[in-house]
């Protein structure tokens, strides 16, 4: 019941709030560093494949297949004669893709639909809440794979799934201190001034609870690409040839006793980018919780 | 201290009892059982003359026999032998064969004597489309009847190119014993009876059946105790369960590299076995712009047979050279397949009107290694400016979208019994062209050799017929129905520690054969 000490007054700029938060911790917290340096290593690859990858990852040379480590093939080659460091690049921008817009879909849905139950409460609240509940009840790999399963695999549908397993985490999130701020004399002053549902929730409420749902969204975007990569390996990934980092370590698995590398690196490609998340969620959510701050102190 | 005394001497002689007792019952240590370990996550249907595919058709080899057999070890049909059936004969005409079957022979679960109104009953049922996946196969007998409890009399409408060829222990010509199927109806998918060598006892799903040896095995009982059929999809798991000793004999992975790896084991041994199943490409001819010979040439002259043959291992596969497999009776490549040449395939793609190539659309299975296929020709073909948008579905469902004429091409593997006519029949005659009331296999609407294939069928002058065969590949291979990639062979890992009791070359049933003899150390 701490929150409400730090919703007194309505922040005035939330990014600003978080940017400050992130380099406060990141000065403070050398994880924290190590994380978005990884992070940001990894964007850079992606959004520069082209640039990075030194041969065609669609490119079959099939008297070249599973060469261990090379200078020429960096990471090796797999069972189809593919350069798997250019694969490994490429694949990067497939996790990042549906990753990030799965879990932006699910923070834009999830963080509406736990306002909306927060502060409206009564049976909108009764509904979304079951809902939720509902949703809960399913691990998100088994979620995403009764969605992948029934629509087909493919980046649309990957996202779809992804999103609809991580949208109640935004809800719960989102849900909690929009009650704790519905009762707050700011926002009874808003109501009594006569503003909108929509107008509060959208200008006073959001701007208070962002920078809680982003941590969660750093979080979740880790789950999104492990949860992809998983749905990758069990066959239900995007369509072949396209290099995905879950399909790569599928692919390798057949190999894994005379091949060993062919799994290992896709693997350590995911392990980096959850690790990375992973801390920096972790640092934000220690600088931005009041009673961590304190403790700090 | 004498009612301490009186207890230990309780407990050691209840402790020797039970010791008596665990050496006197029947699954002691000295039991011998054979664990094989197969490439796949659980069963099918166990009925013989339903399921098509490798893991039951393994099992099949061990609980069925047929009226004849090809000798354990051999694939060739030049080494059918009796089975059930100890002599036959034939009219003049080959349409009527008489068929003497052996005395005493038990079907299992004491389901009585197995007699000629039992392999009539069986041959009938193969022959029924309702309740045979090979129904085609018998679609020229007229009937299958008993003459005496030991004679039975086939009759045909027309000449088959091999009747004994469709009476092996391989898909409808397993027996089975009338009283069991028609008293079990459909569990007898679950629960086999047959005459052979080892008898069904459990099955736990996705995990194993247990056959144990039939006592009253007609050729002795087996040496083999039990046989454990392990479900283990993933080759690196097989391969763990079989370096550890826990498995006796594991089906293989067809790829070099496993081949290299597992040749090195000392106390196991790496065989590769006849009859290989032909990867063909099938084109469907009713789809544009398949409809245009050039593309599919262009389509023929992408793909680098003897790259991809490399690429999956040289003492693995080999380079197909007709639409008829290697070795089967009326096989030809005297029409050779078009030649690697990418340049030209896409000169001749721009000729059709397609300078910037072509995309396919294409239903594949996720089974492992015709996906890898498929992948490769992915590939190999994008370098000639075709596209293939892969619509990966399960196995299952494959069989069923391919059948309703969905895609493009359709990468289909298959080995059947070796004479071309079947091959021939299922794939390339315009009555087995799927969404037909007749459909069998024939994915790529080809009707360019049915005069050939129809009269190479019913000729009685080997010489006409092997012309007539001969004929019908080249007009095939001209009109490029179907582009054929490689021969497959079946891998196996035995353990040095099993003595099969023969020298294995061939398996027509897709299983390693278990007899009698095969015994373990």
């Amino acid at each position: 019941m701490n929150a409400p000490e730090t919703l007194a007054a309505p922040p005035r700029a939330p990014w600003a709030r978080l940017g400050l938060a992130l380099w406060r911790t990141a000065t403070a917290n050398a994880a924290t560093a190590i994380g978005i340096a990884a992070f940001l290593a990894v964007v850079v690859l992606a959004v520069g494949a082209p640039l990075f990858a030194t041969h065609d990852p669609l490119d079959q040379d099939l008297l070249a297949r599973l060469v261990p480590p090379s200078p020429y093939h960096w990471l090796g080659t797999d069972a189809f004669g593919r350069d798997i460091w250019s694969r490994i690049v490429y694949g990067a921008r497939i996790s990042l893709v549906i990753g990030l817009v799965a879990v932006g879909i699910a923070m834009v849905i999830g963080s509406g639909l736990g306002i909306l139950s927060g502060y409206m409460g009564g049976w909108v609240d009764q509904a979304i809440s079951q809902a939720t509940n509902i949703l809960l009840a399913f691990p998100s790999l088994i979620l995403g794979l009764m969605v992948v399963a029934f629509l087909g695999p493919s980046v649309p549908n990957l996202i779809a799934a992804i999103s609809l397993a991580t949208v109640p985490q935004f809800i719960r999130v989102a849900r909690a201190p929009t009650i704790a701020l519905r009762e707050r004399d700011f926002i009874q002053a808003c109501r009594a001034l006569g503003f909108s549902p929509l107008r509060i929730m959208l200008r006073h409420i959001l701007p208070n609870i962002w920078p809680e749902i982003l941590v969660m969204g750093s979080l979740w975007l880790a789950t999104a690409i492990r949860v992809e990569a998983s749905l990758a390996f069990i066959g239900l990934g995007v369509k072949p040839p396209t290099p995905t980092w879950g399909g790569m370590i599928r692919e390798g698995f057949e190999q894994i006793l005379t091949s060993f590398h062919l799994a290992v690196f896709p693997s350590l490609a995911i392990l980096v980018v959850v690790l990375a998340l992973n801390m920096i969620g972790d640092g934000l959510r220690d600088a931005l919780d009041p009673r961590m701050k304190e403790s700090g102190k | 201290m004498k009612l301490r005394n009186e207890g230990l001497s309780i407990a050691t002689w209840g402790g020797a009892a039970l010791l008596a007792l665990a050496l006197c019952t029947p699954a002691s240590a000295a039991d011998k059982v054979l664990r094989v370990g197969m490439a796949t996550g659980d069963i099918g249907k166990m009925d013989p003359h339903v399921a098509a595919g490798t893991p039951e058709k393994a099992l099949f080899t061990w609980v069925f026999n047929g009226l004849v057999r090809i000798r354990p070890g051999e694939a060739n049909p030049q080494f059918i032998e009796p089975d059930l059936a100890e002599s036959w004969e034939h009219s003049a005409d080959n349409l009527t064969w008489t068929f003497h079957l052996r005395k005493g022979v038990q079907c299992h679960g004491g389901y009585g004597e197995f007699t000629a109104e039992d392999a009539a009953y069986s041959l009938a049922r193969a022959a029924d489309p309702k309740r045979s996946s090979f129904s085609s196969d018998f679609k020229s007998m007229a009937a299958a009847e008993a003459v005496d409890p030991y004679t039975l009399k086939i009759t045909y409408k027309e000449n088959v190119p091999s009747v004994l060829g469709f009476l092996v222990n391989i898909q409808g010509g397993n027996m089975v014993c009338k009283k069991a199927a028609e008293e079990m109806g459909a569990d007898f998918a679950k629960r086999p009876i047959g005459t052979g060598p080892f008898m069904f006892k459990d099955y736990k799903p996705q995990q194993e059946v247990t056959l144990v040896a039939n006592p009253d095995y007609f050729r002795g009982k087996p040496k083999i105790d039990r046989i454990d059929y392990k479900f283990i999809p993933a080759i690196a798991s097989r391969d763990l369960a079989f370096e550890k000793g826990e498995l006796d004999i594991s089906y293989g992975q067809s790829d070099q590299a496993w081949y290299d790896r597992m040749s090195k084991l000392k106390d196991a041994s790496i065989v590769t076995t006849e009859p290989t199943e032909l990867y063909t490409v099938h084109l469907n001819m009713a789809h544009k712009p398949l409809d245009d010979l050039r593309v599919r040439q262009a389509f023929a002259m992408a793909i680098p047979r003897d790259a991809i043959v490399k690429y999956r291992g040289e003492r693995i596969a080999r380079v197909a050279k007709s639409v008829v497999p290697q070795g089967y009776l009326g096989y030809s490549d005297a029409t050779p397949l078009p030649a690697y040449d990418p340049k030209k395939a896409k000169a001749l793609l721009k000729e059709a009107g397609y300078p910037d190539g072509i995309k396919l659309t294409v239903v594949q299975t996720s089974l492992g290694i015709m996906r890898d296929t498929m992948e490769v020709l992915q590939g190999q073909l994008r370098k000639a400016g075709i596209e293939l948008d892969l619509q990966i579905v399960e196995h299952a469902t494959f069989h069923a979208e391919i059948r309703k004429d969905k895609s493009d091409l359709v990468l289909y593997a298959a080995s059947r019994f070796p004479i071309a006519d079947i091959y021939l029949s299922q794939f390339y005659d315009s009555a087995a062209i799927v969404g037909t009331p007749t459909a069998v296999t024939n994915f790529s609407h080809c009707a360019v050799a049915d005069a050939e294939i129809r009269a190479a069928r019913t000729e009685t002058d080997p010489a006409k017929q092997l012309a007539d065969w001969a004929l019908a590949q080249k007009k095939i291979v001209e009109a490029v129905c179907g582009v054929p990639v490689y021969e497959l062979f079946d891998a196996w890992a035995i353990s040095n520690r099993v003595k099969l009791g023969y020298t294995l070359t061939g398996a027509p049933g897709r299983g390693v054969p278990i007899l009698e003899d095969t015994t373990i150390d």
